[in-house]
Formats: C-alpha cells, structure tokens, sequence
C-alpha cells in the first residue's frame, strides 16, 4: 500500500520530500479514479435520481 | 434580502479549518518539490527529480498494487453492505434492526490498533481461522493469511462496512416503496422487483458508498 510506503520514506528513511511526492501522487491519483468512476457511473446515477 | 446573522458565525470555523488544510496540502506540496539531503532533516532546492523518480517500476507497482486493492475492498465491501442495508431498511423486527445496526457500525467505534490486532488474532498463524482450519483436517499446515492480499482485503473491508452500509440504507431509505408495490402488483417476483426497481432506484447510494470506500481505503496504512 502507497500509506506504508510513505511511512517507511518520511520516518524510516527520512527522505521527506519523495514521501510527499508520493502523497501528492495518490492523492492526483485518487482524484482521477474518482473523476473516471463519477463518469462512467453517470448514465447510472440517472436512473436513479427520480 | 433576507438577512442571515448566524452564517457568518456558522462560515468562520469552517472556513479556518479549510485553511489549514489547504496550508497542510501547500507544505506537502512544497516538500515534494524540495531535494533529499542524504543525512539532514532539512531539504534540498527546488526539483522536480522526486516526481520523475515515481515513475520507476517498483514505485508503479506499488500505486497499481494499492487501485487493484482499493477496487476489490470497495467491490467486496458493496457485496456484503448492500444486504445489510437492505435488511436494516426491511426488517420489521426492532430488536433485528438494532442487531444489523450494531454489526454494520461497531468497527466505527473501534480503534485502529484495536481492530488490527483483533484481526491479527484472528488471520494469524496461531490465529482462529488456521486453528478452526486445523481442527477440522482441511489443511495441514498453518496458511499465511497476514501480509496477503487476501488478509488486507478482509481487514479494510471491516473498516470500509460501516461507512457502506450507512450510505446505501440511506439510498434504499429514501426509495418510494410505491414502486416495489406497483411492480409486485403487476406481477413481478421478489427477485425481479429487486433488480428492476430498488436496485437501479439506489445508484446513487452504491456509487456514494463504492466512490467513498475505494478514496478511504486509498490511504489506509495499519492493515496486516
């Protein structure tokens, strides 16, 4: 997982600025799988709302 | 105009604690773009060096390792949320309603390590699972079910239930059940009411609770 990762740079490792370079990319991340669920979802979500 | 005096009152903390987030997002942010100095706490220039290094195959891995986990935890947690919040919304029973109540939203009020450990004892070597797996002659040895895929699966989907169940009994909740008699009327079984009407009616609650559990389990860290 990336959250153990993170862990093992910033606190093990130390090397703090590639532990958020990592954070901020699952954060992007995150976002972007989200944004393309909400969009395929949507024709679904229409059927839903009445 | 219709004056609104509390909004000001109301808008303030919120928009404080916005703040602090947003200023904790720009100092991770900032950090990310700053150079590793092997040996200091402080960081290095401005570089974006820390990016290009995530795009290394180990590093890949680990984010798709991470989307294919948060996809079955988020699959496998609707699949055993939706009955619950289904026979929560249903049940006619009281005392049956408190009990599915209880199971669904217990792992809220469990602390983190808590519920690490009670999994540890239960998916371990020595654990209940292997032991009960013993007793009974299906397997010889002690199966490794910590540190698998099929171990964090479990434990984030306990984790992930409550959240699940809460969205989708509020989804099925709000379903006329108008349309479920109309159906039955008109002669449509059980089964067929239920994947014509009710399911397609809580969309809106399945993609709540899935979009919800795969962003939560996104940033899960203490798991086995």
């Amino acid at each position: 997982m990336v959250a153990n990762l993170v862990y093992q740079l910033g606190f093990a490792s130390f090397n703090f600025p590639f532990a958020a370079s990592l954070s901020v990319a699952g954060l992007v991340l995150t976002f972007a799988v989200l944004a393309l669920m909400r969009a395929a979802a949507a024709p679904l979500e229409k059927i839903g709302s009445h | 105009m219709t004056s609104r005096p509390f909004l000001r009152a109301f808008v303030a903390p919120a928009a404080l604690c916005a703040l602090a987030f947003v200023a904790a997002l720009a100092a991770v942010m900032q950090y990310s773009l700053r150079a590793y100095v092997p040996g200091s706490l402080e960081p290095g220039g401005f570089t974006l060096a820390n990016f290009a290094a995530l795009m290394k195959p180990l590093y890949a891995r680990v984010f798709l390792d991470t989307v294919w986990i948060c996809f079955l935890t988020a699959v496998f947690t609707l699949v055993v949320g939706y009955p619950l919040a289904y026979a929560l919304v249903h049940a006619r029973n009281v005392a049956l309603k408190s009990v599915i109540l209880v199971i669904a939203v217990t792992p809220l009020f469990l602390g983190e390590v808590v519920r690490t450990y009670s999994w540890i004892v239960v998916l371990g070597n020595n654990g209940f699972l292997n032991s009960m797996l013993l007793k009974a002659g299906l397997i010889e040895a002690p199966v490794q079910f910590m540190f698998t895929e099929f171990g964090v699966v479990t434990a984030l989907v306990h984790v992930t239930l409550p959240v699940m169940v809460i969205m989708l009994a509020a989804a099925l909740s709000h379903i006329d059940r108008d349309y479920e008699r109309a159906a039955a009327s008109l002669g449509a079984g059980p089964i067929r009411v239920f994947l014509t009407v009710t399911l397609p009616l809580s969309t809106p609650g399945i993609i709540a609770g899935v979009t919800t559990a795969f962003a939560w389990t996104f940033s899960a860290f203490a798991t086995p």
